[in-house]
C-alpha cells in the first residue's frame, strides 16, 4: 500500500485536491466528503481492465480524483450540481462530477479525471416502495442488485436481472449503461424493465422521466436517459416492472456439432413464439471452460486444464500450468488454430447450448416440452438436465476470478457485441479473426431476440511486459471493434461505451450522433458531467 | 418576414418535382384539417379552417430535406401529414404564417425484407393496412393494429408512439421500432443504426418516437415483425363488476401470459342491435357486469396453457365463461368503431370524443369508477374500455358523447367535458394521453410532470430548430 501512496503523490499533487475540499465544505456543509488518500485511489477508476494492465505497471491512480463524496439525497446531488454548474461559470479549474456506484465498469465509464469529484451514489440505497398488486418497485439508484433482489424475493416477486455482477454493482449503474441479465430473454434488459426514473440534469433540475405505469405523451425520456452514462444527468431512483418469483425452473444441455447450427437453432426457437429464460450457446472452446467445474479452483485453472490438461491428454501440476499459460498465450494466433483443429477432439457433444424455462409450473412446462421439440428438430444432441444445472449453480462464479488471471502474468478482457440474425456469423467470424492475433479467444451466444442475438468474446492475453502489453491490448480492442461495425453489429450489447469504447461512437451510430450531441448540450449545457464518456466532450 | 409566395413555389416545385406541389383548394382544403373532433366540431358552425399554402408530396428523404431547407431559408412553419386521422389536432393548422404541409403518403415502399431476421426496412408514408398486407402476403404481421390502421401511416403511428389493439402482445408501435431515417429541421438526414439490443448510449430514436414531428420528419423505419400465426382462440367471461374482471386480467398477465387480445367492456349482450325486439330493459345489475374478451395465438399446446390459467383465475373471482363467440364478434368487428363518431360530429348540437388514459393496476378501477360517475352526473354519456393492459397497469379508453342546446354550448361543453377528465384522472393517478399522443390539444390538460417532461422537449427543439418551423405549438412548443 506505501507504494501505492507514493506513486499517487508523485503524479498528483494533493494541494489541488485541498482547496477543493474545502470550497466544498464551505459551499455544501452537510455533505459527507472525503480526500482521504485511500479513497482517491480506491475510487480512481472502475474495473476497465485496460486500468487492471496500467496497475500491473504500478500506475494504481494517475489520474485520482480531487474527493470522493456521498449524497444522501437527490436534494444534496441538485445541490453538488449547482456548485459545479457555478464553478464552471467563473473559469479556473472546472469541476467534474463522475457518478459512482460500485465500480465494476469494465469500460472506463467512472474513471475520475484531474481535478473530479466522485459522486458515489451508494448511500441512495432504499427501496422507496413496494407495489406488488401494481407488479412495480420503486427504488433509490445506490442501492445494490443483489439487495434489491433480495429485498424483492423476501415479498415472493423477482426483478429477473441477474448480470454476473449482481452482487458488486447498483441500480444506477444498471441503467446508465444499459445492462442486461441472464435471464434477458425472458425478463428483459434493464431498459425493459424501468417505466420512470427521477434524474438531476446537468441544469440542476430535477426531471421524472415518465409515469410509473409508463407511456404518456411526448418522447421517452425514460429511455433517452438509460444508457446516458452519467454524461446527462445522474439517476437517482427509479421504478422498475417486477414479477413473482418463479414457481418454476427447468433447465437443460443441448449440444450442436457447430457454432452455426446452434445459432441457427437458437433462431428459430426464438421466433417459434417461445420465451426461454435462459439461451446461452457456447463456442467450442467455450464448451469446456462452461462444463469444467469451476467450483474446484479459479478460471486461470480451469483454462489451464483445458489447454493442458485436455489438450495435451494429462493432468498436470501448478508450476507446469503457469509455464503452459504463458507458452501458449505467447503465441494466441497459435493456439487459436490449435483449439479450432482439436475443438472436435476436446468437447465429444459439440457446442454446448443451456437453456432455461421458469415463470409459472404450467407455462414453464409446455414451454420447455415445445423449446425441445424445436430444438431436437434443429438437429440438437439431447444431454439432459446436468449441463444446465451446472451452469445454474455456477452462473456468478466467473466474474470475480478474473484478477487471478492477471496475477499469472495474463490480461483477459470481454467484448460483448451483437446484430441481427442475417449478419451474426459475419459478425462471429469477423471478430474472432480480428482478435485472435493478440489473444486467445473464445465466445457464446446469449441475450436472444427474435432478430437477432448477442455474442460474448472473452480473451487472454499475454501480460508479461507491462508497456507493451497495453499497446497490444489497445490494437485489439480496435481490430475488434472495426470488425463489428464492418460486420453490421453494434459495439456494445450491455457493457456500455464509457471511455474505452468512445472513439467508436461515430462507426456505432453515424450522422446521428448529432441527436446524442443535443441531448448534452440541452441537459449538461457547462460540461460538468462526466465527460469524456460516449464521445461526448 | 414578408413571404415571396411565388418565389417559394418556384422553389418547392424545384423540390419534389411540379406534380408532386400543389396550392389548389381542393388540397389544401383538404389538409386544413385532422381528425380532432374538437376542430371539425368548430368547423361545422363556422367557417372551415384556413389550409396551408403548399402541400407537396416529396418521394424520398432528401427531397423532404430540400424542403425543409427552403422552409428554414423563410422561417415557414411546416407540418408533415400521414394520414390525417390525428384525434388531437396533430395536423390541424396554427398560427398566421403561410405553411407547407409534408404528404408523407408518396414514400410508402417496403426498401428491404429481412425474412431471416423478421425484419423490415419500409418507408413511413405507407398506409397501416397496405403495410400489414403486403407483409401477410409473405407470412409475417407487424403486430400493429389500432382502428386508425386503414387511414394511419407508420410514420403517424412512430411520431405519436401509437399503441394497437394487440399492445398487451407486441407493445407500442416504438417497441417494434429497431432503427429509423428522419430529416431534421435544417436538412440533415440522420439514420439511428439497427441492432436487436445496443448499450451505446440513449436510444436516439426515441427522440423521433412520440415527438410528433416537432423535431423532425420521420421518412423510414426498421421494424421487428412477426410470423403470422398458425393458431388463434378467443375467450370471454363475464364478471358482476369490473374490479374482478381487472383482478384477473393483472393476475394472468403477472403469471406470465401473454394474450394477443385483452378488454374489458360492457356486456355486448346489452347492445340494442344484439337484443330481441321484446327483451326488457336492462336493470341496473346488467349494466355494471362487465365482459373479459380475450385472444391468444402461438403454438396450439403453449395457447391452451395459457387459457388454462385464465380460466382458472377469471374463474376463481367469480367469472362466468362466455366461451369464444363474444371475443370472435368483437374480433370480426373491431375496425368499425374508429370512424363511428363522424356523425355524431356532424350533427350540430352534439359533441362527443374519446379520453384515453394509463394508470397502474391499483389506480385503475378507482378512476374507471370516478371518470364514468362524473360524466354521467352531467347528463353525458360514456362507454369505458379496458385496453392496452400490460404487466404494471392498463388504459382506460372513454368514448363520451352528449347533447347542447346550440353548437356553441356544444363546444363549451366539450371543453369542460375534458377539463373534467383530466381534474379526476390526476385526481385519481392516472396519465392523461395514452395512445394519441398530444398534438394541440392535450398538452395544456397533462399534470405538472408531464408538462415538464414536455418543456425539456420544447428546450431540445430550441437546439435542433432554432427557427421553429417543424409542427410549433405541438406538443406545448412554440
Amino acid at each position: 500500500m506505501a507504494g501505492s501512496v507514493r506513486i499517487l503523490q508523485m503524479t498528483a499533487p494533493l494541494t489541488s485536491a485541498d482547496s477543493r475540499l474545502a470550497e466544498l465544505r464551505d459551499a455544501l456543509p452537510d455533505l459527507r466528503v472525503s480526500n482521504h488518500v485511500t479513497d482517491r485511489i480506491a475510487y480512481a477508476r472502475d474495473l476497465w481492465p485496460g486500468g487492471q494492465i496500467e496497475k500491473l505497471a504500478g500506475k494504481h491512480a494517475p489520474e485520482p480524483p480531487a474527493c470522493v463524496v456521498w449524497p444522501k439525497d437527490s436534494a444534496q446531488v441538485v445541490e453538488l450540481v449547482q456548485w459545479a454548474k457555478a464553478k464552471a461559470g467563473v473559469g479556473g479549474d472546472p469541476v467534474v462530477l463522475v457518478p459512482f456506484g460500485a465500480g465494476s465498469g469494465v469500460c472506463g465509464g467512472t474513471m475520475a479525471g484531474a481535478g473530479s469529484v466522485i459522486v458515489d451514489l451508494k448511500e441512495m440505497d432504499s427501496v422507496v416502495r413496494i407495489e406488488p398488486h401494481n407488479n412495480l418497485v420503486r427504488a433509490q439508484s445506490g442501492i445494490i442488485g443483489w439487495h434489491l433482489e433480495d429485498r424483492l424475493n423476501m415479498e415472493g416477486l423477482t426483478l429477473g436481472h441477474f448480470p454476473s455482477s449482481l452482487m458488486c454493482s447498483t441500480l444506477g449503474g444498471y441503467l446508465a449503461t444499459r445492462s442486461a441479465g441472464q435471464c434477458s430473454s425472458l425478463y428483459g434488459k434493464i431498459e425493459d424493465m424501468a417505466t420512470t426514473m427521477e434524474v438531476v440534469t446537468g441544469t440542476g433540475e430535477v426531471l421524472e422521466t415518465g409515469r410509473d405505469m409508463g407511456g404518456g405523451v411526448g418522447p421517452s425520456w425514460t429511455q433517452l436517459f438509460i444508457g446516458s452514462e452519467g454524461a446527462l444527468g445522474f439517476i437517482t431512483a427509479a421504478t422498475l416492472k417486477v414479477h413473482p418469483a418463479p414457481a418454476h425452473r427447468m433447465m437443460r444441455g443441448y449440444g450442436f456439432g457447430r457454432v452455426s447450427a446452434g445459432c441457427e437453432a437458437i433462431r428459430r426457437l426464438m421466433q417459434a413464439g417461445l420465451r426461454p429464460a435462459v439461451v446461452r450457446l457456447y463456442d467450442e472452446f467455450d464448451t469446456v471452460m462452461a462444463r469444467s467445474s469451476a467450483e474446484k479452483g479459479s478460471e486461470a485453472d480451469t483454462l489451464l486444464d483445458a489447454i493442458s490438461g485436455r489438450v495435451k491428454g494429462s493432468g498436470a501440476m501448478p508450476w507446469l500450468k503457469r509455464k503452459a499459460l504463458q507458452m501458449v498465450l505467447t503465441r494466441p494466433d497459435v493456439t487459436n488454430r490449435l483449439i479450432e483443429e482439436l475443438a472436435p477432439r476436446i468437447s465429444a457433444d459439440g457446442c454446448l447450448l443451456v437453456v432455461g424455462w421458469e415463470g409459472d409450473k404450467r407455462l414453464t412446462e409446455v414451454q420447455a416440452r415445445l423449446g425441445h421439440d424445436e430444438l431436437m428438430r434443429s438437429g440438437g444432441k439431447d444431454l439432459g438436465e446436468e449441463p444446465g444445472w451446472h451452469w445454474f449453480k455456477n452462473r456468478y462464479a466467473v466474474s470475480y476470478k478474473q484478477s487471478k488471471l492477471f496475477t499469472s502474468g495474463a490480461f483477459v478482457d470481454t467484448m460483448e457485441v451483437a446484430a441481427t440474425w442475417d449478419r451474426l456469423m459475419d459478425l462471429y467470424e469477423g471478430v474472432r479473426k480480428a482478435i485472435a492475433p493478440f489473444a486467445f479467444v473464445m465466445a457464446h451466444f446469449s441475450h436472444a431476440y427474435p432478430e437477432g442475438c448477442s455474442i460474448y468474446f472473452s480473451f487472454v492475453g499475454p501480460a508479461t511486459d507491462p508497456g507493451q502489453t497495453r499497446q497490444q491490448y489497445d490494437r485489439l480492442w480496435r481490430r475488434g471493434l472495426t470488425a463489428a461495425t464492418r460486420a453490421g453489429g453494434t459495439i456494445s450489447h450491455h457493457h456500455g461505451v464509457g471511455r474505452s469504447k468512445a472513439h467508436f461512437m461515430t462507426e456505432e451510430h453515424g450522422n446521428s450522433l448529432r441527436l446524442l450531441q443535443t441531448l448534452k448540450a440541452t441537459f449538461d449545457p457547462a460540461s460538468i458531467l462526466n465527460p469524456g464518456v460516449l464521445g461526448l466532450s | 418576414m414578408s413571404v415571396p409566395q411565388s418565389e417559394i413555389t418556384g422553389q418547392l416545385a424545384e423540390a419534389v418535382g411540379p406534380e408532386n406541389l400543389s396550392s389548389s383548394p381542393v388540397d389544401t382544403i383538404a389538409h386544413a384539417l385532422d381528425f380532432w373532433p374538437r376542430a371539425l366540431m368548430k368547423s361545422r358552425s363556422g367557417p372551415w379552417p384556413r389550409g396551408p399554402k403548399w402541400v407537396v408530396w416529396p418521394g424520398a428523404a432528401a427531397e423532404v430535406a430540400h424542403v425543409l431547407r427552403i422552409a428554414s431559408a423563410y422561417a415557414l412553419p411546416v407540418i408533415p401529414y400521414g394520414g390525417g386521422s390525428s384525434m388531437v389536432g396533430g395536423a390541424s393548422p396554427r398560427g398566421d404564417r403561410p405553411w407547407i404541409v409534408i404528404n408523407c403518403k408518396r414514400m410508402c415502399n417496403i426498401l428491404d425484407m429481412d425474412e431471416v431476421s423478421m425484419v423490415v426496412h419500409v418507408q413511413a408514408g405507407i398506409v397501416g393496412v397496405e403495410l400489414e398486407e403486403r407483409l401477410n402476403a409473405r407470412g409475417f404481421s407487424l403486430g400493429h393494429v389500432p382502428t386508425s390502421m386503414t387511414t394511419a401511416t407508420l410514420g403517424g403511428w412512430l411520431s405519436t408512439q401509437s399503441a394497437g389493439m394487440l399492445s398487451s402482445r407486441y407493445g407500442r408501435v416504438g417497441d417494434l421500432c429497431l432503427g429509423l431515417t428522419a430529416v431534421l429541421p435544417d436538412g440533415q438526414v440522420v439514420h439511428t443504426r439497427v441492432a436487436p439490443r445496443r448499450a451505446t448510449g440513449p436510444e436516439l430514436a426515441h427522440l423521433l418516437i412520440g415527438a410528433e414531428g416537432t423535431l423532425g420528419v420521420i421518412t423510414a423505419a426498421h421494424l421487428r415483425l412477426h410470423r403470422l400465426p398458425l393458431h388463434r382462440r378467443f375467450d370471454s367471461f363475464c364478471f358482476e363488476q369490473v374490479a374482478p374482471a381487472m383482478g384477473a386480467l393483472r393476475q394472468s398477465l403477472a403469471a406470465g401470459v401473454r394474450p394477443l387480445v385483452a378488454r374489458i367492456q360492457r356486456d355486448p349482450r346489452l347492445r340494442r342491435s344484439d337484443r330481441e325486439q321484446d327483451a326488457p330493459e336492462p336493470t341496473p345489475a346488467d349494466l355494471s357486469r362487465r365482459v373479459l374478451l380475450l385472444a391468444y395465438e402461438g403454438p396450439v399446446e403453449l395457447v391452451e396453457v395459457e387459457q388454462e390459467i385464465v380460466r382458472d383465475l377469471a374463474t376463481a373471482l367469480g367469472g362466468e365463461g362466455l366461451g369464444q363467440a363474444p371475443a370472435r364478434r368483437w374480433w370480426g368487428q373491431r375496425f368499425a368503431a374508429g370512424f363511428r363518431m363522424t356523425p355524431l360530429l356532424v350533427q350540430d348540437h352534439l359533441f362527443a370524443d374519446y379520453v384515453e388514459l394509463g394508470a397502474t393496476w391499483q389506480a385503475l378501477s378507482g378512476l374507471y369508477d370516478n371518470l364514468e360517475e362524473a360524466f354521467e352526473k352531467r347528463g353525458w354519456r360514456t362507454r369505458i374500455t379496458v385496453e392496452h393492459a400490460r404487466l404494471e397497469g392498463a388504459s382506460l379508453g372513454c368514448a363520451f358523447w352528449g347533447e347542447a342546446d346550440s353548437a356553441e354550448a356544444a363546444l363549451e361543453a366539450y371543453d369542460e367535458a375534458w377539463r373534467l377528465a383530466a381534474r379526476v384522472c390526476h385526481a385519481g393517478g392516472g396519465g392523461l394521453g395514452h395512445v394519441y399522443g398530444g398534438g394541440q390539444h392535450r398538452a395544456a390538460l397533462l399534470d405538472d410532470n408531464a408538462k415538464q417532461r414536455l418543456a425539456v422537449l420544447t428546450e431540445v427543439k430550441r437546439k435542433l430548430d432554432p427557427a421553429g418551423i417543424m409542427n410549433p405549438g405541438i406538443l406545448g412548443t412554440e
